[in-house]
């Protein structure tokens, strides 16, 4: 009895299987094959390539059009802002700057802003997104304002170098942008994204131009995080060495004597007291600090840079609460960044950012004491 | 041009498939001119300069053959081999040898440091088995230089084979039933091609950068070595085996059935098993040119032994001019040695799974001498199966993500569960599930052609 209705529970569970099966192995006539197949293959490829076209993920061609732009993978969409967007002003950094709005910018600068950031953004990198700038609004393009890292000029690779080359060229068909498993998935990621932004602020956030490129608004900023990311930080910034002065002026410079007309606007962000800390516990605090000196040497020689120092800012440095990890502050230091910049609190003589540079020094090792107890702490 | 790119896939295999009937249909001359110059503007994408070793190695040959077929003298056949084989041995193996020279007796003559023509070592094996097919008067009537010329630069098989042998193709040029299309084969060599495609894009490609991370790893562990080595053995299968199911299906596609190169080879019960299913035409040459030549095994034992061992020390210099491909021929060598020994004089047996373990195990450990640039980086994978240490296991997990896993598993479980793609040529019959698998796979591997890294057989 059991096994007769166990049967007819299996028949009745693999009948839609068999079904398929079934229709699977229906033989086929070779001319219908093939033809179907071409048909078929042709078809698709011309519905999808209309829907790239339509959808265009990563701004190669137009600002999206019905859905809204999703603002993530900078490095896939930043070729994309500079060719289709209006602006007069850009914001080129690391995750640094990450948090900037371009409202702010624009507010506080008078100024029509992008944002042009990537996580560990390289100094070739910095070189490519300018160039592109240039390349799209020459005329325009007035006001670069630009966070710089020393490590950031130390990086011989380019993360991601080559993958996305193809955005900066302007051709009429990047084959290797429609017909690809990335710009399919940011297909989907932009159609997700703009569905589920009616109940979800994580995804209005990466739909907002305003904040473009920033981090998801998930991270906490108090000092119970940086300390948690004291006790398991491992891996030490890129050193600076002879190539990190050379790439100052290689990938920096070169634009500044290049382009007279355009203002650079250049602050050292301020990273957390206990990045100094590890810094000299790595024992290459002394380096860092040299390059920081040679770079605002490098930039007093020209008359359209302005340093701004805000590594020595030890209100913000000092204050712990400031900071998620070790080197990211909140979207409040970014406003006051620029607040300080427009008012020009943080410029100094050259001799004066040298004492700074003694401060940091100084200062960081009043803390060092409590950064290696952490550091301990962590170890256990 | 590569098979897998989107200048290939999309433009060129199209347009040469349907220029070639269409052109049929007016005049066969035509057609079969119009594919001898796609193969050729095929074969010059890659460097224009080749073109003109290519074609010079095809008139020589040619005029050779020529002569051949009313003068059968037995020095011109050797001339023409000398030729083909210093052509060869100038491009491939002029600096290998120039620089151990300079190695050992300290002298200082100059390397030509020039990139090895693309398929130089195919295409060369293919006309000497045309010189020797004219000679032993195997072709049954005479070729117009047209069909020879098709022979030689067919482009499905023109930069990695399969080595076909001129018996077997020029008859099948010449055909005219071959002129007009032939849906069956036509469908045939869609699926067998869109199987081809997808091995290389979606397994090959895939597990190519777990292997090439081990090998770069300054000091793997266990994990990484067994897992680096592993993923490189799949992935030197999916690369060569995918690309000769590509050139399979396209041949099929013109109505030019190809030999089969691949017959599920790591399910071989013995090494000997092995050479007979991985890279057939090789070894059929191999045995045609080198072996027999040497006596075979009509000679005794040692004589046999002896042969086997020449013959794969020179299988292991076909595939490089370096010691790392002559010292893995020389493992597979002595390992045929030994097979031959235990199964011919010992009448030892194993048992089919013990057989296949054995084989497949031998043969992906040899593959590590294949991979690696240099003694030093294979004997660094070797120490690593060693290295049990928790920390390098550690290193391991946090290194490795669960995709390329995945993906090793699914392609160990086609190597060893799945019919090989070759099996569906004889007895294919289109069905619905044959055209959805070959539309899907087809429209994966186009949407990978981003990321692709060259044919590892392009190389030889």
């Amino acid at each position: 009895m059991i096994g007769c209705v166990f049967m007819n529970l299996r028949k009745k569970l693999l009948a839609p299987i068999e079904k398929i099966k079934k229709v699977a192995q229906r033989p086929m006539p070779a001319q219908k094959f093939a033809m179907w197949f071409m048909g078929l293959l042709v078809g698709f490829f011309l519905v999808w390539t209309l829907l790239v076209f339509v959808l265009d993920p990563y701004i190669y061609y137009h600002r999206a059009w019905g859905l809204k732009n999703v603002f993530n993978n900078s490095r896939a969409r930043v070729p994309g802002v500079m060719r289709n967007f209006e602006y007069d002003t850009v914001l080129f950094g690391t995750s640094m700057c990450q948090n900037f709005k371009c409202s702010e910018i624009d507010s506080i600068w008078q100024a029509k802003s992008i944002k042009a950031t990537s996580a560990g953004l390289t100094s070739t990198e910095f070189s490519k997104y300018f160039n592109t700038a240039l390349r799209y609004r020459k005329d325009k393009f007035k006001l670069c304002i630009m966070g710089v890292d020393i490590w950031s000029f130390s990086k011989k690779e380019t993360p991601g170098k080559g993958s996305y080359q193809y955005l900066y060229e302007d051709r009429i068909f990047p084959v290797e942008y429609f017909y690809s498993a990335d710009t399919a998935s940011a297909m989907l990621d932009m159609i997700v994204t703009n569905i589920e932004a009616s109940y979800d602020h994580i995804a209005q956030h990466e739909l907002n131009e305003d904040v473009m490129f920033s981090n998801k608004p998930r991270y906490k900023f108090n000092r119970a995080n940086l300390e948690k990311d004291v006790r398991k930080i491992k891996q030490t910034p890129a050193n600076p060495n002879a190539d990190t002065i050379k790439h100052f002026d290689e990938h920096l410079f070169t634009h500044v004597r290049n382009n007279p007309d355009i203002q650079f606007e250049i602050f050292l962000p301020p990273y957390s007291i206990y990045f100094w800390c590890f810094l000299r516990e790595s024992g290459v605090l002394e380096d860092h600090l040299a390059a920081r000196d040679k770079f605002a040497c490098m930039a007093a020689q020209y008359p359209n840079v302005t340093l701004h120092d805000f590594q020595a800012d030890f209100d913000i440095a000092c204050g712990l609460d400031h900071y998620k990890d070790i080197t990211h502050y909140s979207p409040a230091v970014n406003t006051r960044i620029l607040q300080d910049m427009k008012a020009g609190k943080n410029v100094f003589s050259l001799e004066e950012f040298q004492q700074r540079t003694n401060l940091i020094r100084q200062r960081s090792a009043e803390y060092q004491a409590e950064f290696d107890k952490l550091r301990q702490s962590g170890k256990k | 041009m590569l098979f897998c790119s989107y200048i290939f896939v999309l433009a060129f295999l199209p347009l040469t498939v349907l220029g070639y009937f269409l052109l049929n249909k007016f005049n066969t001359t035509a057609g079969r001119c119009y594919l001898l110059a796609a193969s050729l503007f095929f074969y010059g994408y890659f460097n224009v300069s080749y073109l003109f070793l290519l074609l010079g190695s095809l008139l020589i040959n040619y005029c050779i053959g020529a002569v051949l077929t009313h003068w059968r003298k037995r020095w011109l056949l050797l001339t023409g081999y000398l030729i083909n084989l210093l052509i060869l041995g100038y491009c491939k193996y002029y600096d290998f040898f120039v620089g151990n020279i300079n190695d050992l007796f300290g002298t200082d003559w100059v390397l030509l440091n020039m990139m090895l023509p693309l398929g130089i070592s195919f295409f060369t094996f293919q006309q000497i088995s045309y010189l020797s097919d004219v000679y032993y008067q195997v072709l049954e009537e005479k070729y117009s230089p047209l069909t020879y010329s098709l022979f030689v630069t067919f482009f499905p098989q023109l930069v990695a084979g399969p080595i076909v042998l001129a018996n077997e193709m020029m008859p099948q040029f010449a055909k005219k039933e071959n002129h007009s299309v032939n849906y069956h084969n036509l469908s045939c060599g869609i699926f067998i091609f869109a199987l081809g495609l997808a091995k290389k894009m979606l397994l090959a490609d895939n597990t190519a950068p777990i292997a090439d991370a081990v090998f770069y790893m300054s000091d793997p562990g266990v994990a990484d070595s067994l897992i680096g080595s592993l993923a490189y053995c799949l992935q030197i299968y999916f690369d060569f085996s995918g690309y000769c199911d590509m050139a399979i299906g396209i041949g099929l596609m013109f109505n030019i059935v190809l030999p089969v190169n691949f017959l599920a080879p790591y399910r071989s019960g013995n090494i000997q098993e092995f050479w007979r299913t991985w890279h057939i035409t090789l070894g059929r040459f191999l045995g045609q040119f080198v072996y027999r030549p040497l006596g075979g095994s009509r000679n005794g034992k040692v004589r046999t032994y002896l042969n086997l061992g020449i013959t794969f020390l020179v299988s292991g210099l076909w595939h490089g001019a370096n010691w790392m491909m002559i010292l893995w021929g020389a493992l597979h060598g002595v390992a045929i040695i030994l097979h031959r020994i235990w199964s011919k004089e010992l009448k030892f047996q194993m048992p089919k799974w013990l057989g296949v373990s054995v084989t497949f195990i031998f043969v992906w450990l040899a593959w590590i001498f294949f991979r690696a640039e240099n003694m030093a980086q294979a004997l660094k994978v070797f120490r690593g199966f060693g290295d049990f240490s928790a920390e390098k296991f550690a290193a391991t997990r946090e290194n490795l993500d669960t995709d390329s896993l995945i993906i090793m598993a699914v392609a160990l479980g086609i190597i060893f569960f799945l019919p090989p793609a070759n099996s569906f040529k004889d007895k294919f019959k289109p069905q619905l599930w044959h055209l959805v698998t070959a539309l899907v796979l087809i429209v994966c591997s186009v949407f990978c052609f981003n990321r692709i890294s060259p044919f590892i057989y392009f190389n030889f």
